[in-house]
């Protein structure tokens, strides 16, 4: 579809799954595609505060990576307290 | 009273419920004036509008009209869940509740009938049994003595009482209960099916039949008919006395007392005057004027039947859909006069006591309510300066409600009052059947 | 945009669904019927009573205004009754009447001279007549029972009993098969069992196909939960619908049930009936709402049938009414601001459903103390129930002395929390995407355009020209973009 660098009206077409989050969780997401290296970065396009664009086929494993640094961070009272 | 708010058209601002509602219906049955209605001199020509001048004067009589207050009333039921009646009987000189029964009265008919809503059928056959028996207590009074009773004015001070007494207690007050039901407390959002009940809404519909004004005359002529014997037995002056129309002594005063606690009370006090237009020429303006003061109602029959029609275009909204969305009929002329405590006049000026606000139609060196003493001497200078008062002219009309822009105004006449309140209700109203003919039940 | 504010869910879209009238099932299931249907429907005076008033007041009183004229509701007579502006268009006019008009009331049609008039169903007004009149000859407010006078009958309580012992055994079998809590339940008969299955309430878990299913290993679903969450006359509106579309697929005969629910709906608390003469055409669906607790019939053959207090209370349209006496029953609840609950009850049904979403520490005789807490608030949304469910349950069934404190009735801190709780189980939305990046400012534009005209448009990120488009419409926008591509190129 582009035709050559110099073409002003090219368009690039990229699929994948967008993701919609607050900012806080999108937070975390960049922070754990930081920690990741090559074919396993998941992050195809930062867009802005609140989406992100990434692989289709790491969906299920980011929803449940997110849920459990969440859970690392969620204060639980002692029930014997 | 505050205006009605500028018509919105935005439906969505429409209210998606109404509280329950309670009617409570104030019937006068008067002997005297069923027996005028009932034998209605030819209808007043209409040449405004040919449509209604074609219907002929309607007689109306009681059983008649009772049939139709019940299909109005099962209406009024029909129309929300939890709606209710109540409904007093005035007759000349008392008031009785004729429903709901007092709860040691049998519990209604034994079997409902396959083709009739429970609650209708308990209603309707208890109105008739209640005006049954109401009926034979009048023949009882008349049959022992007692024949002055029947000139009486019908109780409609009575009967306003008792129902304002009766929203008194179904509506809870300050207390715990009252906690329940304070709409604050139901807006959490979060709560879309809070089980607090609703506050019903209450209002009164009072059905006059007696020609002439309830209370004392209220006619622009000066002859005044007073009431025809004090409670103490003395005749008040000595003006021709004509019992009908008249009011015992106090009735001016126990009305208006009404008025402002229903006022007080936000109960709308609807107002449907039966007598027409050829029966008696002149409203009643006392119960002109609890409509208006009380934000209700008013409306006098053009003796012409459509009856039903009226009853349900008119009175059947409850005052939660009134103003907004639904148009109300615009008031006619209310007549502000007042009553002398002294003769009981009508009068268009009046001499009020500093002290007690009590009103006469001469100054007097001494209150008759409070006893307070005057200076004599400023009597005559009161006179003088009661002769330069101009008589204020009582517009036929009040100014018409702003017309929604664009509406068809050709038909509604300057002095064509009538027509103007049906118009509000009706839209165009010249219709090849009218809105002002019978109507008949299929 | 991400972060609504919590206190006013209202505003949130996804609680417009919480918050529907009791009898929403069955105005879906209306809203799909023709319109011979409603003309079978109207034969019943009943019925029309009942629909009249499940409209919206204004609807509802515009009906009554016009009820006795001979002639039709014209758009000109709506509008001056509305005091609407005479240049409304008739749109809105015809959005006040939508739902008599859905409900085929009304049958909206242009006259001779182009103007649009509203002639009312005659089936329709004519019953709605006669329902107030009571000249009607369909007996479709029942026909009492022939019995001896000194016949022993039951009375309003006994009856209120029965009804809700029936109901609340097959909601009790439910929870009770989703939580594993051990309290004794009776299994409800064959035809509840199945019509719990068809109407995905409860599944058999060892039967993912649903060709086979046990009905006696049955377990409760998230659709399952939600139910149990309603309140009781969304519950009796939606078991009526299921059976009304399980059972009885032919329209004429659904009509006729249809019609004997709402007759149902009219009788009087007490009173018994005679079920042949009364619904002549309904007598095995009548059989099946006894299973239900609808009706009680003293002997299993007889004629004679009392409806119960959840039949009678099927029409009231009235959440508040339903519960009538037994509303103090239901107020039980206390919740503190740190989140400790207090049931002051002692019904095995109403605590197994706080066991779904709170922590029972203590149990007396009539009170449960317990603590609403992360673990089992989430463990509850899992199952399917959402945070406003649980919301609307718990400002439901609070106690009196809750309506003491200042407004709101729940504290906003309790509220939020929960909402909280709800979304952190859904912290990401996930969507395929396909996107395009720009170079060319006029470009992004137009395709810009395009894909919002189309509703292909997910998302538009201007400043950096980023365009998220729906999957599916990838070709039809690349078609579109190349084609401007050209234009674009040759204007040079």
């Amino acid at each position: 579809m582009s035709s050559g660098y110099e073409d002003a009206y090219r368009v690039k077409l990229t699929s994948g799954v967008l993701v919609t989050c607050d900012s806080a969780a999108k937070q975390i997401l960049l922070h754990l595609d930081s920690m990741r290296d090559g074919p396993y970065k998941f992050m195809i396009r930062d867009v802005d505060d609140t989406h992100m664009m990434i692989k289709r086929e790491y969906v299920e494993e980011i929803k449940e990576l997110l849920q459990d640094e969440l859970e690392k961070n969620t204060y639980v009272q002692d029930p014997n307290l | 009273m505050a205006p009605p708010p500028p018509p919105v058209t935005d439906y969505k601002s429409y209210p998606k419920t109404t509280p329950p509602s309670v009617l409570l219906v104030i019937l006068d049955i008067h002997p005297l004036s069923w027996s005028l209605l009932s034998s209605p001199p030819p209808a007043i020509p209409y040449p405004e509008h040919p449509a209604i001048d074609k219907a002929q004067a309607t007689p109306m009589t009681l059983p008649d009209f009772v049939t139709l207050l019940m299909v109005f009333l099962n209406a009024h039921l029909a129309s929300r869940w939890g709606n209710e009646v109540v409904i007093y009987g005035a007759s000349a000189g008392r008031a009785k509740l004729l429903y709901p029964p007092p709860p040691n009265a049998v519990a209604g008919p034994s079997k409902p009938r396959p083709n009739t809503y429970h609650p209708f059928q308990l209603l309707d056959s208890r109105i008739e049994e209640g005006l049954k028996e109401m009926a034979a207590e009048e023949q009882d009074r008349l049959e022992h003595g007692d024949m002055k009773t029947l000139n009486q004015p019908p109780a409609m001070v009575s009967a306003l009482t008792k129902a304002l007494c009766f929203i008194n207690r179904i509506l809870p007050n300050n207390s715990n209960s009252a906690a329940l039901v304070d709409p604050a407390a139901t807006q959490d959002p979060s709560a879309p099916a809070s089980n607090a009940p609703d506050k019903p809404e209450t209002r009164i519909l009072v059905i006059n039949s007696t020609p002439g004004a309830n209370v004392s005359t209220a006619t622009s002529s000066n002859e005044q008919s007073n009431a025809e014997v004090n409670e103490n037995g003395t005749s008040t002056n000595g003006n021709s006395q004509n019992g009908k129309g008249g009011q015992m002594r106090g009735g001016y005063v126990g009305l208006m007392n009404c008025v402002f606690a229903a006022q007080k009370a936000k109960v709308p006090i609807d107002v449907l005057s039966l007598p027409p237009p050829s029966i008696d020429a002149s409203p009643p303006i006392f119960l002109q004027q609890a409509a208006h003061l009380t934000e209700g109602i008013y409306w006098q029959w053009n003796g012409r039947g459509g009856l039903l029609q009226y009853l349900h275009a008119l009175y059947l909204p409850p005052p939660s859909l009134r103003h907004h969305p639904f148009a109300v009929p615009p008031q006619d002329a209310v007549g502000f006069r007042a009553v002398c405590f002294c003769h009981h006049k009508t009068l268009d000026i009046g001499f009020v006591c500093s002290v007690c606000l009590s009103i006469f139609c001469e100054p007097r060196p001494v209150c008759l309510m409070c006893k307070t003493r005057f200076p004599i001497k400023s009597i005559p200078t009161l006179k003088t300066l009661a002769t330069y008062i101009e008589h204020i002219p009582i517009p036929d009309t009040v100014p018409p409600p702003p017309i929604p822009k664009g509406a068809k105004t050709h038909q509604q006449n300057e002095n064509n009052k009538r027509e103007r309140a049906k118009g509000a209700t009706n839209g165009d109203a010249s219709g090849t059947g009218g809105r002002g003919e019978p109507i008949e039940i299929d | 945009m991400v972060q609504p504010s919590f206190s006013h869910p209202r505003s949130d879209p996804s609680s417009s669904s919480t918050s529907t009238s009791p009898t929403a099932a069955l105005d879906t299931f209306l809203d799909n019927q023709h319109q011979s249907y409603f003309e079978e429907l109207y034969k019943s005076e009943a019925v029309c009573l009942c629909i009249l008033r499940s409209l919206p007041p204004v609807c509802r009183h515009i009906i009554l205004h016009n009820l006795w004229s001979h002639q039709p509701l014209r758009t000109i007579d709506i509008k001056s009754l509305l005091q609407m502006d005479i240049q409304v268009s008739l749109q809105d006019v015809d959005e006040v009447m939508r739902p008599a008009i859905n409900r085929k009331i009304l049958h909206p049609l242009l006259n001779k001279k182009s103007k649009m008039i509203y002639p009312s169903n005659d089936a329709f007004k004519k019953g709605l007549r006669n329902a107030l009149t009571g000249l009607g000859t369909s007996n479709s407010f029942g026909v009492p029972f022939d019995r001896e006078d000194d016949a022993d009958i039951p009375d309003q309580q006994a009856l209120e009993t029965y009804g809700e012992d029936a109901f609340e055994g097959i909601l009790k079998y439910m929870v009770s098969s989703g939580l594993g809590v051990g309290f004794p339940v009776a299994r409800p008969q064959m035809e509840v069992l199945e019509l719990l299955l068809i109407s995905g309430l409860m599944v058999d878990p060892s039967d993912p196909s649903g060709q086979n299913p046990n009905l006696n290993r049955m377990t409760i679903t998230s659709k399952g939960f939600q139910f149990l969450l309603e309140d009781r006359q969304t519950q009796l509106w939606e078991i009526l619908m299921y059976y009304l579309t399980a059972k009885e697929a032919n329209s004429e005969r659904s009509a006729v049930v249809l019609s004997m629910f709402f007759s149902l709906g009219c009788m009087q608390l007490g009173q018994d009936y005679s079920a042949s003469r009364s619904f002549p055409g309904a007598l095995s669906a009548l059989n099946d709402l006894a299973q239900y607790g609808f009706i009680y019939r003293p002997a299993p053959e007889s004629d004679q049938f009392f409806p119960t207090h959840l039949a009678t209370a099927l029409c009231s349209g009235d959440a508040a009414a339903t519960r009538g006496q037994d509303a103090d029953e239901k107020r039980f609840l206390i919740l503190e601001t740190n989140y400790k609950i207090y049931a002051y009850t002692s019904n095995e049904l109403e605590i197994a459903i706080l066991n779904l979403f709170v922590d029972i520490r203590i149990r007396y005789p009539n009170l449960v103390v317990g603590k609403l807490d992360r673990k089992n608030v989430k463990s509850a949304m899992e199952k399917g129930i959402s945070a406003n469910q649980i919301i609307s349950y718990l400002s439901s069934h609070a106690h009196p002395q809750m309506y003491n404190s200042p407004p709101p009735l729940l504290h906003p801190t309790i509220v939020d929390q929960l909402h909280l709780w709800d979304r952190e189980r859904n912290r990401l939305k996930t969507e395929d995407t396909v996107m395009l990046e720009f170079f060319s400012k006029e470009l992004f534009e137009d395709t810009e355009k395009e894909a919002k005209a189309n509703a292909a448009l997910q998302l538009s990120i201007p400043n950096q020209k980023f365009l998220f488009i729906e999957p599916q419409t990838k070709a039809a926008i690349t078609e579109f973009v190349k084609e401007r591509q050209t234009q674009l190129r040759s204007g040079f």
